[in-house]
C-alpha cells in the first residue's frame, strides 16, 4: 500500500468505524480511543507486514478485535467468536448516519445509572415510562416546573456522559466562561 | 426526532478535529517505515480515558459534597518541585482508591440503601463504560476505613460523606486477574461503632450474599449482571486470535489479536500534573509533617468550592433547587478544605479529614481513617477462604435475572383495573394513539425484595430493630386518595395537535383539586360539546395556568405549564384541558394544540382497559444471565 492508499482507507472507514463503536460504548471519547487504537494498530501490522493482499478486511479484523477485547474487559462476556466478514458487515451496512440506532430507550437505560436519582428517575419516568411532564410531576409529587427544571438538567448531564467530559475540568471551563 | 434521541445521536458524528489528527498520525506513522513512532493521539486518548477514570474517582472520593456541590479549584498553587514530586507519590500510591472498589468512601453505601447492593452495581455498570487496566502488583486488598464524626457532621453533611450508623467497613478484594479494572470478589462488612454488624456483602461478578445479622443469608443471584450496550448484533468476544478472514494472506505469524493483548493498557500513565490535579485539585499544597507513635506522617490539604450552604444531608433537595444551572450562576458559597495524613514511606493517605472552611478542629465534619494492605496471592491462600459465604445460618436464594418487572406491574395495573372497573376513554385515532397505560398506585415488590421488610432478616438487637424500622418507613407506601387511578399517554398523529395524556380520577376527587394538581387556569373554563363515541356530552375547556413553553423549550419562568413535546417546540402551541364526567370518573384529557389550529375534543370508549394496557405497555423478558 502507498501512503494515498491508505489515506483513501482511512477516509472510507474511519467514520463507520467510529460510529459504531459510539453506538456501541455511548461515549465519545472511549469511541474515539476505540478508533484509534484501530487505526494505529493497523499501521503498525502493515509496516511489519507485505503480505496482506486485503487491507480493508484486515482493517476490520483489527477492529473486530479491539473491540471485543473492550467488550471482555469492559464487560467480562465470556469468550466466543465471531467472522470478521460478518463484523464488516454490521460496521458497513448498519450503522449508516441517517439510520435509527438500535434503540435510544435500551441506551438511555443503559446509561441511566450514570445519573443523579432525581435525573435518572424523571428521564425514566419520561422517557421509559412515557410519562408526560404533568404526570411525572403528579407522581413526584412535585411541580411541572420542577419536572422540567430536572429535565433540562437530565439533558445537560447525559451530553457530558456521552462525551466523558471530565466534570472537574468541565466546570472550570464553564465558570471561566462567565 | 426528540430531544434525546438528538442528545444520544449528537456524539454519532466523528469530530472533523479527531479524524483529521488521527490521519495525519496515521499516514505520518505509516510514512515513517520500519520505527514505532511514540503515538501522541493514542497517548491522548489514553491519558483522556485515564482523566475519565479519575475523574469518575474525583466525583466520588469526595463523597457526598458531590450529591449537590460542585467543585472547582480556581487558585493555583505553585508547588516547589519536592512538593511537586510528595504530591506525585502519593497519588501513585493512593491509585488502588481509585479503582472502584469500597476504599472509596463515597462509594460506600449507607445502611439503609446497601440492602441490594445497587450502588456497587451502578457504579460498575458506570465504570464499564471508562474500562481501564490497571497496573497493580498485588490482586488483593484488605482495606479498614473507621469514620468519627465531627462536629459539623450533623449541619454539613451534605459536604462529605458522613455516615449514621456506620462506623467502620472493612473490605476484602481479590482480583484473578490482578491487571482487571473490577475484583472478582469483594466482601464488604460494615459495622457500628459497637462493633455489631450491620451488613454483610460478598459479591462476585453476578451474584450477592448479604447478611444482616438476623436468622438468614439472601443469595441474590444473577443481581450483578452487567447488560453489554445494545450488544445484540455481535454475538461476543473473541480474543484469542484472529480468524482467517482477519488476517487475510498475511503471514500466519502475525497474530494481531496476541499483540493487541500486548498493547499498553488502555490507560497510560499521567502527567505527574494530571494525577496530582486529577486527585487533589489545582491547589494542594503540603502543610508540614508530623509524627505520631514514632511515625513520620505527611500532611497535605486541598479545598473545594460547595456551590450550596452547608446542611444535612437529607435536605439535599433544597439544596439543589438553590444550584441553578452550572454555567450561568453561582458563585461558591462554601469552602470546604480536605487534609489528609500520609503516612511516610509507603505515601499512603492513613487519614482523610473534611472541614468547613480552615481545617480547626471546630470545623471539622468527619475523618475517614484508612488502613489498607495489599497482596500478590497464588490463588491458594488462607486470605481466600473469607470469600466463602457464611454459611452459620441458612441461605435463601432468589434469582433477580429472572423475575420479570413488567409483567409483574402489568398484573397489578390489571388487579387495579377490575377493582375499581375503571372504563378507558382515548382520543379520536385522528389524533392519537395510546402508547402507555400506567398507574400511580401499581407498587411491585419482587420476591428478591422482601427480605428488605422481614424483621428476621436483621439481628434480634436494639440496633436490628432501628434497622427494620427504617427499612419499612423506607418502604411505606401511600396512594393519595385524590390522585389519578390511571393515566394514558399517547402518541401523536398530527404535528399540530399532539394529544398528551387522559388522566381518570375517582368522581369523588373534587374538581378543585384537580384544577390544582394539574396546573389548569380555572378562569379560563369554559364549557364545550365533546364527542364521545359520535354523541356528544358536556364538558369543561381549560387553558394551562401560564403559557407553555412551546417555543424555547426553556423552564417557563415560574410557569407551572407543561412543557411542550421536546420534539415539537419549533411550534406555538398551548395546552388545553378537557374535563368530563362519564362512568363515574372524572376524565382529564390534555392536548397541545398548534395555535393556528382549530380542534374539536373527539373521543372513543377503551372496550377493555386491561387489553390495551398489555397491547400497548408490552411486557419485556427479563435479562438473562450472561
Amino acid at each position: 500500500m502507498d501512503e494515498d492508499q491508505v489515506a483513501e482507507l482511512y477516509d472510507a472507514t474511519v467514520e463507520k468505524i467510529y460510529r459504531f463503536f459510539y453506538y456501541k460504548v455511548l461515549n465519545r471519547e472511549v469511541a474515539e480511543d476505540l478508533t484509534s487504537q484501530v487505526f494505529t494498530t493497523f499501521i503498525k501490522k502493515i509496516k511489519e507486514s507485505n503480505t496482506i493482499t486485503n487491507p480493508k478486511a484486515f482493517l476490520y479484523g483489527v477492529a473486530k478485535n479491539i473491540f471485543l477485547v473492550h467488550l471482555k474487559q469492559a464487560y467480562r462476556l465470556p469468550a466466543q467468536s465471531i467472522e470478521a466478514e460478518e463484523f464488516e458487515d454490521i460496521v458497513d451496512t448498519s450503522l449508516s448516519e441517517d439510520e435509527k440506532p438500535t434503540s435510544i430507550i435500551d441506551m438511555l437505560e443503559a446509561l441511566l445509572p450514570q445519573f443523579p436519582d432525581k435525573q435518572r428517575y424523571v428521564l425514566k419516568l419520561r422517557f421509559v415510562d412515557k410519562l408526560s411532564i404533568s404526570e411525572i410531576a403528579e407522581k413526584l409529587g412535585k411541580d411541572q416546573n420542577y419536572v422540567s427544571t430536572t429535565q433540562k438538567r437530565a439533558f445537560q448531564t447525559l451530553r457530558e456522559i456521552l462525551k466523558c467530559t471530565d466534570p472537574v475540568t468541565n466546570i472550570v471551563e464553564k465558570e471561566k466562561k462567565l | 426526532m426528540n430531544e434525546l434521541e438528538q442528545t444520544i445521536r449528537e456524539g454519532s458524528k466523528a469530530r472533523h478535529e479527531f479524524v483529521a489528527s488521527l490521519k495525519k498520525q496515521v499516514i505520518s506513522d505509516y510514512s515513517q517505515k520500519g520505527s514505532t513512532k511514540f503515538n501522541i493521539i493514542t497517548m491522548i486518548s489514553k491519558n483522556r480515558i485515564f482523566l475519565g477514570a479519575f475523574s469518575a474517582f474525583s466525583v466520588t472520593l469526595f463523597a457526598g459534597l458531590l450529591v449537590l456541590a460542585y467543585v472547582v479549584a480556581p487558585k493555583s498553587a505553585t508547588l516547589s518541585q519536592a512538593d511537586t514530586d510528595l504530591l506525585q507519590k502519593i497519588a501513585s500510591a493512593n491509585s488502588s482508591r481509585l479503582e472502584l472498589g469500597l476504599g472509596n468512601s463515597a462509594m460506600v453505601p449507607s445502611a439503609n440503601t446497601s440492602m441490594n447492593s445497587a450502588a456497587t452495581d451502578q457504579s460498575k455498570r458506570a465504570a464499564a463504560l471508562v474500562y481501564r487496566e490497571v497496573n497493580r502488583d498485588y490482586n488483593y486488598v484488605e482495606r479498614t476505613e473507621e469514620y468519627t464524626k465531627g462536629p459539623l457532621a450533623n449541619s454539613c453533611s451534605n459536604a462529605a460523606y458522613v455516615p449514621e450508623d456506620i462506623a467502620s467497613i472493612s473490605s476484602y478484594e481479590y482480583y484473578v486477574d490482578k491487571k482487571a479494572m473490577f475484583p472478582d470478589k469483594t466482601l464488604s462488612m460494615q459495622r457500628t461503632k459497637d462493633g455489631e454488624l450491620i451488613e454483610y456483602q460478598l459479591m462476585d461478578n453476578q451474584s450477592t450474599y448479604i447478611n444482616a445479622g438476623g436468622s438468614y443469608t439472601v443469595y441474590l443471584k444473577n443481581n450483578n449482571i452487567i447488560r453489554p450496550l445494545a450488544y445484540d448484533t455481535v454475538s461476543a468476544p473473541e480474543t484469542s486470535a484472529l480468524s482467517k478472514e482477519a488476517t487475510g494472506n498475511a503471514s500466519s505469524s502475525s497474530n494481531v489479536a496476541t499483540d493487541i493483548n500486548k498493547m499498553p493498557p488502555v490507560t497510560a500513565t499521567p502527567s505527574p500534573t494530571l494525577s496530582i490535579k486529577s486527585l487533589f485539585g489545582d491547589n494542594a499544597k503540603v502543610i508540614g509533617t508530623k509524627t505520631e507513635n514514632g511515625k513520620k506522617y505527611y500532611i497535605i490539604e486541598w479545598t473545594y468550592d460547595l456551590y450550596t450552604d452547608c446542611a444535612p444531608a437529607s435536605s439535599n433537595l433544597a439544596a439543589e433547587s438553590s444550584v441553578s444551572s452550572i454555567g450561568n450562576t453561582v458563585k461558591p458559597k462554601q469552602v470546604i478544605t480536605v487534609q489528609a495524613k500520609v503516612s511516610d514511606g509507603n505515601f499512603k493517605i492513613a487519614e482523610q479529614s473534611y472541614f468547613k472552611g480552615t481545617s480547626k478542629s471546630e470545623n471539622l465534619i468527619v475523618t475517614y481513617a484508612i488502613n489498607e494492605q495489599t497482596k500478590l496471592l497464588s490463588g491458594n491462600e488462607q486470605e481466600l477462604d473469607k470469600f466463602n459465604p457464611i454459611k452459620t445460618v441458612p441461605i435463601r436464594t432468589f434469582d433477580v435475572a429472572s423475575f420479570n418487572w413488567s409483567a409483574a406491574n402489568q398484573k397489578e395495573l390489571a388487579s387495579i383495573i377490575q377493582k375499581n372497573n375503571i372504563k378507558g376513554i382515548v382520543f379520536d385515532s385522528s389524533i392519537g394513539k395510546a402508547s402507555g397505560v400506567y398507574s400511580n398506585q401499581v407498587r411491585v415488590i419482587p420476591d428478591f425484595q422482601k427480605y428488605q421488610t422481614d424483621r428476621d432478616f436483621y439481628a434480634q438487637t436494639q440496633f436490628g430493630q432501628k434497622r427494620y424500622d427504617q427499612i419499612v418507613k423506607d418502604n411505606s407506601f401511600t396512594v393519595d386518595a385524590n390522585s389519578p387511578l390511571m393515566n394514558l399517554s399517547f402518541s401523536n398523529v398530527k404535528t399540530d395537535v399532539l394529544p398528551g395524556v387522559i388522566l381518570i380520577y375517582s368522581e369523588s376527587v373534587p374538581i378543585q383539586t384537580i384544577i390544582n394538581q394539574q396546573g389548569m387556569s380555572a378562569g379560563t373554563a369554559k364549557a364545550v360539546d365533546i364527542t364521545l363515541d359520535g354523541r356528544v356530552i358536556s364538558g369543561t375547556q381549560y387553558e394551562a395556568a401560564s403559557t407553555p413553553n412551546s417555543v424555547s423549550g426553556s423552564g417557563g419562568s415560574g410557569a407551572t405549564a407543561p412543557d411542550a413535546p421536546s420534539d415539537q417546540k419549533n411550534i406555538q402551541t398551548r395546552a388545553l384541558y378537557y374535563v368530563f364526567k362519564q362512568n363515574g370518573f372524572h376524565y382529564i384529557a390534555m392536548i397541545y394544540v398548534n395555535t393556528k389550529t382549530s380542534y374539536s375534543p373527539v373521543f372513543k370508549s377503551v372496550a377493555n382497559l386491561e387489553d390495551l394496557a398489555k397491547s400497548v405497555n408490552g411486557v419485556v423478558e427479563p435479562v438473562k444471565a450472561l
